[in-house]
């Protein structure tokens, strides 16, 4: 295959997961997954800035990808420090909370009830293995 | 004046039918709003139907597959992967599945990154991400939510518009790989203007490229979209336009003239199409050091070689000499980064003791 198509197959794949990665961070209620998805985002642009550092044959795109690494790092731990901070305050990791920076205890209306959760199995019953002894009657073999 | 191969595309510009792009994208966005998680979810067998079509969708009319090779099935099993690794997060309502399915998304791309000759790149991205981000989030979650799944969990911000916002935004991504790539007019003129510069007679020269009274048309050279604008502007060019000196020429009937302008003209369009329609450096580019493998890498390597050194054994060497030569500022300021990014995390989490008084 040429190497031009081989490019246009790689750039594809990268903007079909940032695009994922666009609808999960705008979609997703939970600050770590909103927070996931731009980290797919950050995937797609690499897979993009390594097909090029293959079409050029040199390594620009690769150590690129290298610098985008130690920023998404970076990015990782203050973005946990932060949402730590979220955190503390409410209690809860739902983005949805801090909707209206508005006074501490507020409810969500329009909320639509959850569908009830599937009851756990039943414990199994077992057949008793024998009487446990008391401490007082004699051990008996037999 | 070397003979740059132009490269084959298959039939796919912006002429090609919109539909292949219109299919896989509608499919695509149906699985995903289908998918995405709520209070009394959709069926998640025709969310999975749908994202299966939109997959073969995908792989059939937007990719470029002319063989069938080793790297070709690969490719398309890490992408196939990929992409499903990705709908998979979006769908998971218990964020634990969702991180591993994220952990699935980075595994797969590090194997489009080996098959890119970026062996250096596979493991560091393994490490640092799957290895160190994801099981830091893990533990977030963990300890966040101990009940495994939240009220919140179960429900999308927005599910309709977030699926409109990413794939017209794909949308329009796909549509421009597609025009952006399609160097067919271009090609076609270098190839007429190849073939005027030889031909004997004036007339005939006039005949393939100035029809009409010997008036040299250059708008043929393309729409809007696939020309550039202006580049016969470009002050490095020549002193002249080609226009006025085809003029010139075509009056005093010189053949000489007219095929030197010919000829100077080719070459302008060669050099534009290089760096324009098929992405590769502008020859006047202030080249890399020759760790990096030089600005015109490709032009360079005849032989097949596609990283600079011996894979996989040497790509981590080339990597750090291009690293402390070309980009040692750049280094070090990652460095940098990544020390006042340890100290702020610290600072942001301290908890500040109440004085007692």
């Amino acid at each position: 295959m040429s190497p031009v198509a081989m490019l246009h197959n790689y750039l594809v794949v990268g903007a079909i997961l940032f695009a994922l990665g666009i609808i999960g961070f705008l979609a997703r209620r939970n600050l770590i997954l909103m927070f996931l998805s731009a980290e797919m985002m950050l995937q797609g642009v690499a897979i993009n800035l390594v097909a090029f550092a293959r079409y050029r044959g040199n390594l620009q795109g690769q150590a690129f990808v290298l610098f985008m690494l130690t920023v998404a790092a970076c990015e990782a731990g203050i973005a946990l420090a932060l949402i730590l901070m979220l955190y503390r305050n409410r209690k809860s990791l739902d983005v949805s909370l801090w909707k209206d920076l508005g006074e501490a205890g507020q409810e969500l209306e329009d909320e639509e009830p959850l569908a009830p959760e599937a009851p756990e199995p039943p414990l199994p019953k077992l057949t008793p293995t024998g009487h446990e002894p008391t401490p007082h009657e004699p051990v008996t073999r037999g | 004046m070397p003979e740059v191969p132009i490269p084959d595309l298959p039939a796919a510009g912006p002429s090609a039918e919109l539909w292949h792009l219109w299919l896989p994208l509608t499919l695509g966005a149906l699985a995903v709003y289908l998918l995405l998680p709520r209070p009394k979810n959709y069926s998640r067998v025709a969310g999975g139907i749908a994202a299966g079509a939109a997959l073969l969708a995908a792989g059939g009319f937007l990719l470029r597959v002319n063989v069938v090779t080793p790297e070709v099935l690969l490719f398309n099993a890490f992408a196939a992967i990929a992409i499903a690794g990705g709908g998979m997060m979006l769908a998971q309502s218990n964020p634990v599945h969702a991180a591993l399915s994220f952990a699935l998304v980075v595994l797969s791309s590090c194997g489009l990154f080996l098959l890119q000759a970026a062996p250096f790149l596979m493991a560091a991205t393994i490490i640092v991400y799957a290895g160190a981000i994801v099981v830091t989030f893990l533990f977030v979650i963990m300890l966040a939510q101990q009940a495994g799944r939240s009220n919140a969990d179960h429900r999308s911000r927005e599910p309709l518009l977030a699926t409109i916002a990413g794939f017209v935004l794909l949308g329009a991504i796909l549509y421009l790989l597609n025009v952006h790539y399609d160097t067919s007019s271009l090609d076609a003129w270098l190839a007429r203007l190849h073939e005027a510069a030889e031909q004997p007679t004036i007339e005939q020269m006039a005949a393939m490229v100035a029809p009409e009274d010997g008036v040299l048309d250059l708008t043929q050279l393309g729409t809007a979209r696939t020309a550039p604008v202006g580049f016969l502007n470009r002050p490095d060019v020549k002193e002249r336009s080609p226009m006025e000196k085809w003029e010139e020429a075509w009056f005093a009937k010189d053949r000489e003239a007219l095929r030197k302008v010919l000829l100077d003209l080719e070459e302008s369009v060669r050099e534009t199409r290089d760096t324009f329609g098929s992405m590769k450096p502008s020859l006047r580019a202030r080249p890399l050091s020759p760790f990096a493998g030089g600005a015109n890498g490709l032009a360079e390597r005849e032989a097949g070689e596609v990283a600079p050194g011996k894979l996989p054994a040497e790509n981590p060497a080339y990597l750090g000499r291009t690293l402390f030569t070309d980009y040692l500022i750049a280094v070090e300021l990652a460095g940098t980064l990544l020390l006042v990014a340890a100290i702020g995390a610290i600072a942001i989490t301290h908890r500040r003791e109440e004085e007692t008084r």
